[in-house]
This record gives C-alpha cells, sequence and structure tokens, in this order.
C-alpha cells in the first residue's frame, strides 16, 4: 500500500460520506420547505429564497469534501 | 488543474519549475493556463459591457429587447432586497446586480464549449480546450491553443469576488455605523416587507439635515460600535442575566464571541470561495469526465470499422451517443446550477450586507 493508493480510497471515501449527509439535510430542508409552501401558498416566494440560502449553506459541505476528493486525486499516483 | 493538490507531494518540484521558468507571479500555477482565464475574463466583461449598453437602448415604458431582459433582473433583485432589509435595501441593489451579472456571465461563458478533447500529461490536460485559427498573442506570448473555460472554474477568481464582498459588507457596515451616528438613531427602515418602492427611491435614507455629532467625533463613535459587532451577543446576555453569573460567565462569553465573530468573518470568504469555484470546477470535471469516456468509445468504433468488428462498432458507436447525450444534459444541468450559484453568490453577498448593517436592539 503506498501514499497514492491510500489517497485514492480516501478521495472516494470523502466524497461519499459527504454527500450522504448533504443529501439527507438538503432532503429534509426540501420536505419541509414544501410542507410550508403547501400549507401556506402565499409565503411560497419567502420560503423559496430561504431554502435556496439554506441549500447553498448545506451544500458548501459537500462542495468542501469534492475539493478535498480533488486534492487527494492530485497524489495519487 | 486544481493547483493546491500539487504544492506538495512528487509533482511539487515540476510545478514550481514550470513557475520559476516561465517568470510570471503564478500562484503555483503555470502562466499559460492562468492567463487564458484572465484572457475569458476579459472577453466575459466585454460581453456584459456591450449587453448593458445594448440595454440602455431599450429603456422606456415598454422595454424593448436586452431592456426587458435587464429590468426583470433588476426588479427581481429589487424585491429581494426589500424583502431582506426593507428600504434599506435599495442602496446596495447597484453592487448585488454587478454581482450578480459577473458570476452568472462567468459561469454560463464555458457552456458554448467548441471542445475538443486535448490529451497530454501536463497538470489540466482534461479541460475543454478550443483550436483557435493562428496562434493568438497574449502579453506578448504566443497561444497555440485557448482553452475556453469559466473564470470562476478557477479559485483565484472566485477568492477575487468573495474579497470584494468582504471588502463590500465591511464598508457598507463603517458606513451604516457612521450615519448611525452622525445623524442619530437610522430606525426609519422598518417597512412593510415587500413594499413597493416609492419616489424617495433616489433617496432612501432622508432627513439628513439635523447632524447629531460632527464628522470627526461620528467616525469615532461609529468605529467604535463598529467594533462592538465583534462582541455581538454579549450586551443582550449582560442583560438577560444577573448575580454569580452575570460576573462570572459574561466576561468569558465575551472572549469566545470575540474569537467565534473573528473566525465567522474568514470563514465567510472561504465558504464563498470554495463554493463558487468547486460547483463550477466539479461540474466541468463531470462534463469533461463524460466526453473523455466519449471519445474513447468512439475511437473504439472507428477502430471497429477498420478491423470489419461488427461488435466494437455498434458497441462503441452506441455507448459513445450515450455519452454525449448524458453530456448534453449535464451541461443543461451545469446551466441552472450556473444561475442557480450566482443567485446565492449574490444572496449571500446581501445577507452579509444586511448583517452588517442591521440596526441592533
Amino acid at each position: 500500500m503506498t501514499v497514492g493508493m491510500f489517497a485514492a480510497l480516501a478521495a472516494g471515501i470523502a466524497i461519499g460520506l459527504g454527500t450522504i449527509g448533504t443529501g439527507i439535510g438538503q432532503g429534509i430542508a426540501i420536505s419541509h420547505a414544501m410542507d410550508a409552501m403547501g400549507r401556506n401558498p402565499e409565503a411560497s416566494g419567502t420560503v423559496r429564497t430561504s431554502l435556496l440560502i439554506g441549500l447553498a449553506f448545506v451544500e458548501s459541505l459537500c462542495i468542501y469534501a469534492l475539493v478535498i476528493a480533488f486534492m487527494l486525486m492530485g497524489k495519487v499516483q | 488543474m486544481l493547483y493546491l493538490a500539487s504544492t506538495t507531494g512528487a509533482e511539487a518540484p515540476i510545478t514550481e519549475h514550470a513557475a520559476e521558468s516561465h517568470g510570471y507571479l503564478t500562484f503555483h500555477a503555470p502562466d499559460a493556463h492562468l492567463l487564458t482565464f484572465i484572457f475569458w475574463t476579459w472577453v466575459m466583461m466585454a460581453i456584459v459591457i456591450v449587453v448593458a449598453v445594448l440595454a440602455r437602448k431599450g429603456v422606456g415604458i415598454i422595454p424593448k429587447g436586452w431592456a426587458g431582459a435587464m429590468e426583470h433582473i433588476y426588479d427581481w433583485i429589487v424585491d429581494l432586497s426589500l424583502n431582506m432589509m426593507g428600504k434599506e435595501g435599495l442602496r446596495y441593489i447597484p453592487f448585488a446586480m454587478t454581482i450578480f451579472l459577473f458570476v452568472l456571465a462567468s459561469n454560463w461563458l464555458a457552456l458554448l464549449p467548441l471542445p475538443t478533447i486535448h490529451f497530454g500529461e501536463e497538470a489540466g490536460a482534461y479541460d475543454f480546450k478550443m483550436h483557435v485559427s493562428g496562434p493568438p498573442v497574449i502579453g506578448g506570448r504566443e497561444f497555440h491553443e485557448l482553452a475556453l473555460e469559466a473564470p470562476s472554474g478557477n479559485q483565484n477568481t472566485t477568492l477575487a469576488l468573495a474579497l470584494i464582498s468582504f471588502v463590500a459588507f465591511t464598508f457598507y457596515g463603517l458606513r451604516k455605523h457612521y450615519e448611525r451616528a452622525r445623524y442619530g438613531g437610522g430606525h426609519h427602515h422598518h417597512d412593510v416587507p415587500g413594499e413597493a418602492p416609492d419616489e424617495s427611491h433616489h433617496d432612501p435614507e432622508p432627513s439628513h439635515d439635523h447632524p447629531v455629532l460632527d464628522p470627526f467625533g461620528a467616525t469615532m463613535v461609529g468605529f467604535l460600535s463598529w467594533l462592538a459587532h465583534f462582541i455581538e451577543p454579549t450586551p443582550t446576555l449582560w442583560r438577560s442575566l444577573d448575580g454569580v453569573l452575570r460576573y462570572a460567565l459574561v466576561p468569558l462569553l465575551c472572549i469566545l464571541f470575540l474569537f467565534l465573530n473573528i473566525i465567522e468573518e474568514f470563514a465567510r470568504i472561504i465558504s464563498l470561495t470554495i463554493r463558487l469555484f468547486g460547483n463550477i470546477f466539479g461540474e466541468h470535471q463531470v462534463k469533461a469526465g463524460l466526453l473523455l469516456a466519449m471519445g474513447a468509445f468512439a475511437g473504439l468504433a472507428v477502430g471497429g470499422i477498420k478491423a470489419a468488428a461488427a461488435g466494437a462498432v455498434l458497441g462503441g458507436g452506441l455507448l459513445s451517443v450515450l455519452l454525449w447525450a448524458s453530456s448534453v444534459f449535464v451541461t443543461l444541468l451545469g446551466a441552472l446550477a450556473g444561475f442557480i450559484q450566482a443567485f446565492i453568490f449574490m444572496v449571500l453577498s446581501l445577507s452579509y450586507i444586511a448583517h452588517a448593517v442591521a440596526d441592533e436592539h
């Protein structure tokens, strides 16, 4: 096992675990936003804006994992 | 392409050598690559300016042409900032719209690829390359090919944008504190969210006739009150606790809040940078990977024609068509993601400004 092999493994694990967490989180957020929009359609504009901002914050965690994965891929020989 | 990765490890000597031999300020990137980004950034800015100038011609009661599109975006941003900050938000629309148009244009620039896939050993070999007829000369240097790349797919561009946003919300916060100190109060922007902008549109800060403090005093007081926001929740905590807890706990928490708030400023810059860059760069890598695989299968099919192997022709051709179709799908998805990322960048900048200029109670 070389550093490169570990790096390849780590890149896969990083992006995999990262997407699991953010996927669940974004799913919960979207589900609740849909509930809110269904119950109160007048507020859907506000809800959509806050939803997108929230999704951006959650998604940035996944993007960090992606960047880390790319950095690790740079070490794969 | 991700030169952060090559700062350590085996490639480091190569990269350093490349950076050194070209003699440019390179930030661990070969100058050709960085110059390509700069070139496309200038092209993109030219496009944005031309569109904006064209939009001026159609301005009227019934907007025509580009003016319609621009006014639509403008109205939408006005609504957004009114929702966020009330009438105060109208002051920050030029900044927000500039950021939005810049990021949107730079995200969408690489959506019209004339991609020929470039195979090579150097870092960044798997980018889209556009072959131009005759080597263009940039900075006295010949380029034999120019990669058509989104400026926001490079961390330098997004870092610059994030720093601009940081400077903006710091400056707006300082200015707001100064104005509040000089003219007192500043409580006249508690409007109903979503209220239509009225005739005081051009001067959303009325009643500047009776200053409370002279400019110097206002600068001092404003700066101090701006500094005070670094220990932000402390005053509330001080009021809500009493007895031993107030004197034992609050000073400790105050130091903690100070560090947290300072870290938050940096975290904002970093997260703005990485979010935009990672999204655009990741999408391009997916597209490049699909097109590379398409090229490989197309090569298999072409080889099958030569060797008269029906299976290779059929399988390779079918797979390459499928991969091409999915790259089209990814491109369309990239258009949507580029729009959403531009929106997110603008909304986050606006919300940081809103936080910086908010009244503390």
